[in-house]
């Protein structure tokens, strides 16, 4: 199965062993993996701030470069493929809001909604197209795993990470209260309303400390980078870590 | 109400430190959220939701056949219909009744519309006592305050703020239990219904085919401000008329789920007017007051389903920024995810040009919506509609040369490379500031996965 | 006389929807509930009188107007008004009512009663339109709102035949075709939870509502 990479920019940039770690476990997993290099952002904090002419013009860029149409090799193929990104965020950014960006524009209006039967958000991926049992890991550690909205909402993941978390020998999975609700990262919303958007994260940490789980588990890192700033912030010693990279942790070539 | 949603950006600073303020709401929103969910076990929520969503349509997309029906229907029970473009003009229009009537008390039941016109200060202020009779309604005008939610007006108060203010207000004994608190207010209230002149209430729903005023309610106090008086006037908005009676069969089931997590709410008075010849109390005239102070200009836009709403306050309490600052510092009658539409909506955006930016756009407000109205991309597209009619400015100047970047892989990882290597310096931290005023920075790393991608296939 | 502003909302609701109306939507005839309304009168009093309880309310069945009697007058209330539905079908109940309590009628009454004398009842007993299963609903339609709005203790009196299984049968033509000027829906005691989200019944209406069905 081939499988073409969507690196969101700032996990490219800022957490690039969760792009190392979703790629390790879709090698693992037998995915015949490629990272079309001329990929940048999806676009989403334009749109999400209302600059939607910008957002197009990079989501543009976005579509060409995941199908391998800018300067790799290696060219899309709308049947077989699927492009895997290891965020909830920016994968309902090109399912959901592509077609909508795009809906006056004949050419890309089709390419996006053809691209959006094809590209899934990491654990989804595992979880619908490869098939959990497939997946088996080990690792001593407690977590709890933190729902991302978009991934929630937009893509409706909910029972896949979990299902996934469950195959991993020794890990022991301890339910957030209120798992639900927005940890208050929101893109731009966490600098224009820097303090709603930390007494948001106050108030999932809370919720977090109170399972006495070690380890913090999500899809996605923007919620992770923004409630591990705070904890760090504010004094709360646990770990953040994405899905893929616990995953990876797992695998037995990992612990050897 | 005074509108004071430009100031959205003093006021939410205010609140979201109030330590106290979010204890209260807290508490109060997630009880309210927990019971809601509990509330739908019994029926299909997803099929409510698809045909009151579908009730709701039909009724905008023929609002104009339904208000003349509705009006033909409700004279022929005897009520009189006003139609008002602005608060100004329902204002006058029930102190007109009033003077006519030469009334001295008023007695009114909760209602946003009423809240939106400011009627009970214009009323007062024209020599005309006029008493909230819902209890939060009611605490709240005790208070000199303006309701902090849509269906529980004094959520951001505690047992023992309301206990103080009745010792102040009441001279009644402190004595913070609630049951204590609502027999007094029943007490003091008692007598206002029982010299009361006019009634004056909201309306839930209208229905075309019959003329019925629906009202839900829990305490009873709408069925006496609309009983105990000699006059009742009901103000509401043009857009709450739907078609027909059986609609009511989808509507009862959603709203008192979706507020407080009830089956049905305690009281539904379906009212059609001036009592009949056969009945011995109930208002000799009813009013009905329509009003669009906005609402008109949203039909046939791409924002005609915010206008859906039946206020039931679920986006409310599942809002997590609605919990964290309250319902003051939106500076609108109309607070939350449904506030942060109607609000810029009704009454220009440049009057909250702040508000439809205070979503992190998490989509629980979309999720629970009982008649089905996308509320966070309605918030998206009226960033975007604000964003679209602001030219210039810093962060139009910062996503324009973002995109920039962003087209050109090769300036990409460059800018990536500077700002990694930036890191350590306190110049990043200063552009940054909004993120590290509260938060840490994630720790860079050296190289980005690209880097590493590349030399890894390199080997 | 203020002129109001109709012309002018309904071409400014015509411009905005100009080239958007639709036809009226069919609706979908089926019920919302995931289980079937009981059918028979037995299951179905058992479901009203679960959720009524669960409400802080009373139901029970009454085998004879003797019966209804001892039910009323067990509750130690003061003086109860008498709906004229109750006093005419109910002779042996209202005459067994007046022996132990002081008793008013609502013949006694004309329009334009003193509202205070409504407010002196601590009770009120009155017949219905409906009750309804799925929600522990009594359907009232009386011909005087406050004495059933006022007193501390409602009592509703139906009959079998009259207990419908859900909403749905209710909001329909049979019952949206009522004659008078408003009909009451009464769900259980009044109540807030203004403060701090707790229940407290009894605000401005009953704070106990029995609903009585008496098999004759």
């Amino acid at each position: 199965m081939r499988v073409h990479l969507f690196v969101p920019c700032f996990i490219d940039q800022l957490f690039p062993n969760v792009a190392v770690s979703t790629l390790k476990v879709l090698r693992h997993l037998g995915c015949d993996v490629v990272f079309p290099e001329s990929q940048t952002c999806c676009g989403q904090p334009a749109y999400n701030t209302g600059y939607f002419d910008e957002a197009r013009l990079m989501a543009m860029h976005e579509v060409n470069s995941l199908i391998g149409m800018v300067s790799d090799k290696s060219e899309f193929d709308f049947k077989h493929d699927y492009i895997v990104g290891p965020s909830g965020s920016c994968v309902a950014m090109i399912r959901n809001s592509y077609p909508e960006l795009f809906s006056e524009d004949e050419r890309y209006s089709k390419l996006s909604l053809d691209l959006s039967k094809r590209v899934y958000e990491f654990s989804e991926f595992i979880d619908k197209i490869i098939g959990i049992d497939n997946f088996k890991g080990e690792l001593n550690t407690t977590v709890s795993f933190h729902d991302s909205c978009h991934g929630l909402r937009e893509l409706g993941i909910k029972e896949g990470p979990r299902k996934i978390l469950r195959r991993i020998e020794g890990l022991k999975l301890i339910e957030l209260p209120y798992t639900e609700v927005c940890c208050g990262f929101g893109g731009t919303f966490s600098v224009k309303f820097p303090e709603i958007s930390a007494a948001m994260a106050d108030e999932k940490l809370r919720n977090f400390a109170g399972t006495g789980a070690d380890i913090m588990v999500s899809g996605d890192s923007s919620c992770l980078m923004h409630l591990q700033g705070r904890a760090r912030r504010t004094g709360l010693p646990k770990r953040f870590a994405h899905i893929a990279e616990i995953m990876a942790e797992s695998l037995p070539a990992e612990r050897s | 109400m005074e509108l004071r949603s430009r100031k959205f950006r003093t006021l939410y600073k205010t609140e979201v430190g109030n330590a106290q303020l979010r204890a209260n709401l807290s508490k109060a929103t997630l009880q309210a959220v927990d019971k809601r969910g509990q509330s739908f076990a019994e029926v299909d929520f997803k099929f409510l939701q698809d045909e009151a969503k579908k009730i709701k349509q039909e009724s905008l997309s023929r609002l104009n056949d339904l208000l003349s029906q509705f009006e033909d229907s409700a004279r022929k029970n005897n009520c009189r219909i006003f139609y008002a473009q602005t608060p100004e003009k329902a204002n006058a229009y029930v102190l007109d009744i009033a003077r006519r009537y030469g009334a001295r008390t008023a007695v009114k039941s909760k209602s946003m519309v009423t809240e939106e016109i400011g009627l009970a200060p214009f009323l007062i202020r024209n020599g005309i006592e006029t008493v909230e009779t819902d209890l939060g309604e009611y605490i709240v005008q005790l208070a000199g305050e303006t309701p902090s939610h849509i269906t529980t007006p004094a959520i951001h108060k505690s047992r023992t703020e309301i206990s103080r203010l009745f010792h102040d207000k009441l001279g009644t004994e402190l004595n913070s239990d609630p049951a204590f608190l609502t027999a007094e207010a029943r007490r003091v209230l008692r007598e206002k219904f029982l010299s009361a002149d006019i009634g004056i209430s909201g309306a839930n729903f209208l229905v075309a085919e019959t003329g019925d005023i629906v009202i839900v309610e829990n305490e009873g106090n709408a069925r006496l401000s609309t009983s105990a008086v000699k006059v009742h006037i009901v103000v509401t908005g043009i857009e709450k008329v739907i078609p027909k009676f059986s609609d009511l069969r989808i509507f009862m089931r959603l709203l008192g789920r979706s507020s407080t997590g009830q089956k049905i709410t305690s009281y539904v008075s379906l009212l059609r007017g001036p009592s009949t010849e056969d009945e011995k109390d109930g208002p000799e005239e009813v009013h009905i007051i329509l009003l669009d102070n906005g609402r008109s200009g949203l039909l046939g836009t791409d924002h005609q389903e915010v206008l859906h709403c039946i206020r039931c306050g679920a986006c409310l309490n599942v809002c997590p920024v609605y919990r964290n600052i309250g319902g003051h510092a939106y500076g609108s009658v109309y607070p939350g995810p449904i506030g942060s539409l109607v609000t810029p909506l009704y009454f220009g955006e440049q009057n909250a040009p702040d508000l439809p930016f205070a979503s992190s756009l998490c989509g629980n407000c979309t999720e629970v919506c009982p008649v089905g109205i996308d509320i966070h991309h309605q918030l998206l597209a009226v960033r975007h509609e604000i964003k679209s009619a602001k030219k210039g400015g810093v962060e139009r100047f910062i996503f324009r040369n973002y995109r920039k970047a962003m087209l050109r892989p090769g300036r990409y990882r460059l800018a990536g490379k500077i700002a990694r290597g930036l890191s350590k310096t306190p110049l990043l931290r200063y552009f940054l500031k909004g993120w590290t005023q509260h938060r840490e920075l994630p720790r860079f790393p050296s190289r980005s996965f690209r880097e590493i991608y590349k030399s890894a296939k390199a080997k | 006389m203020i002129e109001d502003d109709r012309e002018k909302i309904l071409a400014s609701i015509r411009r905005g929807l100009r080239g958007t109306e639709r036809p009226s939507a069919g609706r979908s005839a089926k019920s919302p509930l995931l289980t079937e309304p009981d059918a028979d009168f037995a299951s179905r009093f058992a479901h009203f009188k679960a959720e009524l309880s669960a409400l802080g309310g009373e139901a029970a069945t009454a085998g004879s107007e003797t019966d209804l009697a001892d039910i009323v007058t067990a509750k130690k209330t003061g003086a109860i008004f008498v709906y004229d539905d109750i006093r005419t079908g109910y002779g042996t109940f209202t005459s067994l009512l007046t022996e132990s309590r002081e008793a008013r009628f609502g013949l006694e009454f004309g329009r334009g009663y003193d509202k205070r004398e409504a407010a002196s009842f601590e009770s009120a007993v009155t017949g219905c339109v409906a009750c309804i299963a799925e929600t522990g609903s009594a359907v009232i339609k009386t011909d005087m709102r406050l004495p059933a709005a006022l007193a501390t203790s409602l009592f509703v009196v139906a009959e079998e035949r009259q207990l419908l299984g859900s909403l749905d049968e209710l909001f329909t033509d049979r019952f949206g075709n009522f004659e008078g000027s408003n009909l009451l829906l009464i769900t259980g005691p009044s109540r807030t939870a203004d403060i701090e989200k707790e229940l407290v019944t009894g605000v401005h209406g009953p704070k106990e509502v029995t609903v009585v069905f008496v098999q004759r």
